[in-house]
């Protein structure tokens, strides 16, 4: 799933969280959910949150979370700071 | 790069440069003279980079800091004595730094010959420091114990609030900040409280922060970090620092007591301001200064040279319509621009002396590895010029300064041998004069064998036997591309390479340069640079069809080009000023411009001078002082001789910046010409 959000923040959370329980519904793969940060320049702590908890998900349902293309390094550092690359499957 | 990022590199610069300074002030005294505070600076430069780079995750430098740190710590604890070869050391932790804040900020790798350089270094500071190396891409020390630094640590524990999201407060600049004043390790989301995606309220917030904390500033500076927050988070800030006992103390401290700190801040209002957290205590020294990107400064310069062009405009419109009142309103705003374009102007300029202070290494380093003993003199170093020409003057600088080194002084055997003293001098001058800036190298070294330099050029084709050159002429030979005369090329110098790149570089600055030198005694190179490049004050002349300006700092006076001077002229090109004999130049001739009726019939001289030289020149009009703004003519005027650029007036005419220095040079040149014809 490719998100087409700039920024994920507080005013964005409920239609992050929205986009990403119909992708869920949606996902073909059995064994893998993958999101797409190519166009995401942001992100704050309430979508990290998501993140951690879509990670809890995809953990009870067997599904290997991954997330592709972060660009931005603001994100890249973010996510290295809490050193999260790993439980959240950052792809490189 | 992000914003952030470029301040981090802005940051680490400064950091780089206050420690290299430092470091070179530190090997030209005996160690016996360096005092506490050189070594401070030194700790504090390091800690901060050590502190900034983790907070950017930048593992290999905090790892490489550390151990640099942990040594300087030491040593300013007198626990080990500080050393030369310590000193040597440091100039090249500091130079790799550079390079591997470089490297990681690039998001490459160390190849293998930077690694083995890192953990040769590594090991050169371990060795110091009695320990055995760290592994080069080792994370930060061990942090589940709190290391008997002696620096306070604390365990910190941020527990937002179920509705902090709401707040838009960003927890990661407070991280941040904190890693500014103190080095935080072991940085942790709690989640276990996180619901799944499917059952959470996404605005409510479930996780927590928890981090280990070691910092040296007052522990109301670290609770103050979260002044904006406080109200949206529980805090829990609980030291742990171990305590450093002395056997004495052994009896009666128990190390494993830990003393508490809650702070459980009470419920307040929810505060609407959204600032971020203001950096206190580490900035505190540096609160009258504000950290601006120069892109925005410039950004302004262009929008104020173009309120100059329009306001030039409404000048026009109130001459041709003769309205007083818009006039008078027009003049008001030109006095206004005018302060407000020297205000903006004056955020530009940079004192000379950081620049220079990166040279005093350069002139060190060559030095060393030349084996020659050279005192180099700084003086002028809060001499201000404009940001842009300060970064590309520096090049140029360095060439020439390492010509010095290498071909200016000579080695020690042969100084003795002249009777000269065994340290050779180099120094270094800035001082404005005249509207611009001059920058002089004087070495007391072995000046320029004019013959060698003649030969050589005669050999290249660069001159012929014939001309007839006078010694500041064969000095500036060395200026001419490809012309070397180095008996043995070295990799300092001396490849024909350079001199001519650097004549290049400063002229595009609209600069000069000049040498002077005396066999035996040394050289003089001076370089006179513009003070700024955006907008000069003018003065507005009108040649033929053709309006030009000249640099206000360059005329001297007009005067009226009578019947009585061209009767005392007759045929010949010069004019008598108060028993001064000048060049005279007839602007329509040297500028080819058509010839128009003007209004009044009066012919003017405009006296212009640069540096040695002064001439006339006979313009039709005087249209007077004109605040100019500098604009490129591009590629196509490139070639133009003595115009430097152009402008646009209120009428949206472009008038012609003369080139003044060139333009008086080719007429003295010409000159001497003419001369040796005669002879």
């Amino acid at each position: 799933m490719t998100l087409g959000f700039d920024e994920l923040n507080i005013y964005e959370i409920s239609n992050f969280k929205q986009e990403i329980l119909n992708a869920l519904e949606e996902n073909e793969s059995k064994d893998k959910f993958e999101l797409d940060f190519e166009f995401v320049e942001s992100i704050d702590l309430s979508s990290i949150q998501l993140l951690l908890s879509l990670k809890k998900y995809c953990d009870e349902k067997k599904l290997k979370l991954q997330l592709v293309n972060i660009k931005a390094k603001s994100i890249r550092q973010k996510l290295k700071l809490f050193n999260l690359n790993e439980t959240l499957g950052v792809v490189k | 790069m992000t914003e952030e990022l470029e301040l981090f590199c802005e940051d680490m610069d400064e950091q780089l440069s206050i420690m290299e300074e430092t470091l070179v002030d530190m090997s030209e005294i005996s160690i016996e003279e360096v005092d506490s505070e050189m070594i401070n600076k030194l700790f504090r430069a390091m800690h901060t980079m050590k502190g900034n780079a983790g907070m950017f995750g930048f593992d290999t430098v905090v790892s490489f800091a550390h151990v640099a740190e942990n040594l300087l710590d030491e040593v300013r604890n007198e626990k080990i004595a500080l050393t030369q070869d310590m000193v040597d050391l440091f100039l090249l932790v500091n130079d790799h730094s550079k390079e591997l804040i470089d490297i990681t900020v690039q998001e490459e790798q160390m190849d293998d010959d930077q690694l083995e350089h890192h953990n040769d270094l590594l090991s050169q500071l371990s060795i110091f420091l009695g320990k055995e190396a760290p592994k080069a891409t080792s994370k930060s020390e061990n942090i589940d114990e709190p290391e008997e630094s002696g620096i306070p640590t604390y365990d910190i524990k941020i527990k937002p609030k179920k509705s902090f999201y709401e707040s838009d407060m960003d927890i990661f600049s407070i991280i941040k900040f904190l890693g500014v004043i103190g080095d935080i390790s072991d940085l942790k989301l709690e989640d276990k409280d996180i619901p799944t995606i499917d059952k959470i309220e996404e605005k409510n917030a479930y996780l927590s922060i928890s981090m280990r904390y070691l910092c040296e500033e007052p522990f109301e500076d670290i609770q103050a970090a979260f002044d904006f927050v406080k109200d949206d988070i529980e805090l829990n800030i609980s030291n742990v620092t171990k305590q450093v006992v002395t056997k004495e103390e052994e009896i009666e401290i128990s190390t494993k007591e830990e003393e508490k700190v809650v702070v459980q801040t009470p419920t307040k209002p929810k505060t609407t301001t959204k600032s971020k957290p203001k950096p206190k205590a580490k900035k505190a020294e540096k609160s009258s200064s504000l950290r601006v990107d120069s892109a925005k400064v410039d950004q302004l310069i262009n929008l104020i040279s173009e309120m100059v062009i329009a306001n030039a405009k409404i000048t026009q419109i109130s001459n041709d319509q003769d309205n007083t009142e818009l006039g008078e309103a027009a003049d008001t705003l030109t006095s206004m621009l005018e302060e407000i374009r020297t205000g903006v102007m004056d955020i530009r300029m940079v004192q000379v002396g950081s620049s220079f202070a990166k040279l005093r290494r350069i002139v060190n380093d060559t030095a060393k590895k030349l084996g020659k003993d050279i005192e180099f003199i700084i003086s002028g170093e809060d001499t201000e010029l404009d940001k842009t020409v300060i970064e590309k003057i520096s090049d140029p600088l360095v060439h020439m300064l390492r010509n010095s080194v290498d071909h200016g002084i000579e080695s020690i055997e042969k100084r003795l041998k002249n009777g000269k003293k065994q340290k050779g001098q180099i120094d270094l001058r800035a001082y404005p004069d005249a509207g611009s800036i001059v920058i002089e190298i004087e070495d007391d070294g072995a000046g320029i064998p004019k013959d060698i330099i003649l030969n050589k050029a005669i050999q290249n084709g660069i001159v012929s036997p014939n001309d007839n050159l006078t010694d500041k002429e064969i000095y500036n030979l060395i200026f001419a591309a490809g012309l070397s005369t180095a008996e043995a090329i070295t990799d300092v110098s001396g490849r024909g390479v350079g001199m001519d790149v650097v004549k290049r570089n400063i002229e595009e600055l609209k600069g000069t340069v000049d040498v002077d030198s005396v066999f035996g005694k040394g050289s003089k190179i001076t370089v006179r640079l513009p003070l700024t490049l955006a907008i000069i004050d003018g003065f507005l002349v009108q040649a033929g069809d053709t309006k030009y300006i000249i640099p206000l700092d360059m005329v001297d006076e007009c005067i009226e080009l009578t019947a009585q001077h061209k009767s005392k002229m007759k045929d010949n090109q010069f004019i008598n000023l108060r028993g001064s004999i000048l060049p005279l130049l007839d602007s329509s001739d040297y500028f080819e411009t058509n010839s128009i009726q003007t209004e009044s019939d009066r012919e003017n001289i405009i006296i212009i001078s640069s540096v040695n030289n002064k001439a006339g020149l006979i313009v039709n009009e005087l249209h007077g002082e004109f605040q100019t703004v500098i604009k490129p003519l591009g590629a196509v005027f490139e070639k133009v001789p003595w115009v430097s650029g152009g402008t646009i007036l209120g009428n949206g005419e472009v008038a012609l910046i003369l080139d003044v220095p060139m333009l008086l040079q080719s007429v003295s040149d010409a000159t001497k010409t003419i001369k040796k014809m005669e002879r």
